[in-house]
């Protein structure tokens, strides 16, 4: 894989056949993914797109593999198709369009394929010691709340996926945060250039707050019963239905520990103000 | 009327605090069970009768437990498919048992704590708890397994205001408010679907 830029791909023209050319094998919280290339040089491009703690495997194995094949001809327009198993993600698109929708799906990839661990949409945060859990799906407003809490001083986890293992402790998934301007552009920002730091060891859950932005609403979130929480957390696991098992006897260890909320919220800069004071205070 | 009986198949049980966290294999749904529904869902084995039940809860929980609060809760669990016995009772009978036994511990203080609570959800696919795939109409899934959309089940015509399939418990066409919405829109009854609430 000498070059990383895919625009200095050797290109060639779309055959029925797929012909690999070049491999990159990773495994990321148990989850092994391969990607297949049918040509070299285009690869290179992704070794710092992996998801966060990806580990590049030398055996060629994994559980969910891509083929990423080019299309086209033109050194100033390479163009490509992606497809994982018998479904095409997309067709005939810029290769820096199918390059994202990539490192897009890896992370989702990952989620599902995760061992022992499993995988909920949520912000996730440490402050003190104890981890606070934000679910939600996209577009909740997870990553704007996160980075208000990581600039408030909060030890950053994760903007999207909060990874539990079996005794409910939740993991680092430190990606760049993906922040949204107002145009809805998203720029990917390390951590480290919003002044903050990543957490690198297991935490146990402290708190657990499912929050949905409305402008302009009033903070007076309301407590849940455990089994309540539990609900929270479930509707926002990726492999619910596949791991229900795992997933209610991670949830039940998770709630042995957490306080559970829900509310409304308004802005982040308030929101953390007013969040921070209800930790402070203990729940 | 026959003896309670709780569903016992192709369900998982998690204790988690007081409540009972119930996943239902068949329907892909999720269930959060105070300790009132908790209690009656457990003890519901077909040896037990509505007299013995009103008679654990009140050794239990309080005193103030009746056969009215069983009947409500052996609802909310028959709604939510945990029983085994299928035939719901008349909306009539229903608000009746929950009138008196409100009327009886007052609409506010510690006694509410009583009244069954039943929460519900459909587990979602793992399209749905992916970001940026819930079905609007397209039906993609973010990883590439073509999961179908929790809401429409694949029919991919999920319109911005949601699908318009009845609501699955109470299975009537209402005007929104229905606690079992479970992922779809109940456009129907909510008198049937919150029993008389």
């Amino acid at each position: 894989m000498p070059s990383s830029n895919p625009a200095d791909a050797p290109l060639k023209m779309h055959t029925d056949a797929f012909v690999e050319a070049d491999a990159l094998y990773f495994s990321c919280y148990g989850a092994q993914v391969g990607i297949l290339a049918d040509a070299v040089g285009v690869l290179p491009a992704l070794l710092d797109r992996l998801p966060p703690h990806a580990t590049i495997s030398d055996a060629p194995v994994s559980s969910c593999t891509y083929q990423l094949r080019l299309t086209e001809a033109t050194p100033d327009s390479p163009h490509c198709t992606l497809s994982l198993g018998n479904t095409t993600l997309v067709d005939n698109v810029p290769l820096t369009e199918g390059l994202n929708r990539l490192v897009s799906s890896l992370q989702v990839a990952v989620s599902c394929h995760a061992q022992n661990y499993l995988f909920v949409h949520a912000g996730a945060v440490v402050w003190k010691g104890t981890a606070l859990l934000l679910p939600g799906l996209s577009h909740a407003g997870k990553t704007t709340l996160v980075k208000a809490l990581v600039e408030a001083g909060a030890t950053y986890y994760s903007d999207e996926f909060a990874v539990l293992d079996d005794n409910g402790r939740v993991h680092p998934y430190a990606r760049p945060l993906a922040v949204r301007d107002e145009a809805g552009q998203v720029t990917h920002q390390p951590v480290e250039t919003l002044g903050g730091v990543a957490g690198t060891k297991p935490v146990p859950v402290g708190w657990m707050l499912a929050l949905q932005y409305e402008r302009g609403a009033v903070w007076e979130p309301t407590p849940l019963s455990a089994g309540q929480g539990a609900l929270r957390l479930l509707e926002n696991t990726v492999m619910a239905r596949t791991r229900s098992e795992d997933a209610l006897r991670i949830f039940g260890r998770v709630m042995e520990t957490a306080q559970a909320w829900q509310g409304k919220r308004g802005e982040a800069t308030q929101t953390v103000a007013a969040l921070l004071h209800l930790l402070e205070a203990g729940g | 009327m026959n003896n309670p009986r709780a569903r016992s198949t192709d369900l998982l049980l998690q204790s988690t605090g007081d409540d009972l966290v119930v996943f239902d294999q068949q329907r892909n749904t999720t269930h959060t069970l105070n300790r009132t529904a908790a209690l009656v869902f457990e003890q519901a084995d077909g040896t037990r009768s509505v007299a013995d039940l009103a008679a654990l809860l009140q050794a239990k929980l309080n005193e103030t437990a009746d056969e009215d609060l069983v009947l409500m809760t052996l609802d909310k669990l028959r709604r939510a498919h945990l029983l085994e016995d299928a035939g719901p009772r008349s909306a009539e009978t229903l608000r009746a048992s929950r009138r008196r036994f409100v009327r009886k511990i007052g609409l506010v203080g510690a006694l509410t704590l009583l009244l069954p609570a039943v929460e519900t959800i459909v587990a979602p696919t793992s399209a749905m708890a992916q970001s940026g795939s819930i079905c609007a109409g397209g039906c993609e899934c973010a990883c590439g397994c073509d999961c179908p959309c929790v809401f429409c089940e694949g029919a991919s015509d999920l319109s911005a205001s949601g699908c318009d399939t009845p609501c699955e418990f109470c299975g009537e066409a209402s005007v929104g408010g229905c606690e079992f919405t479970v992922g779809l829109l109940c456009e129907g009854n909510v008198e049937a679907c919150n029993g008389g609430l």
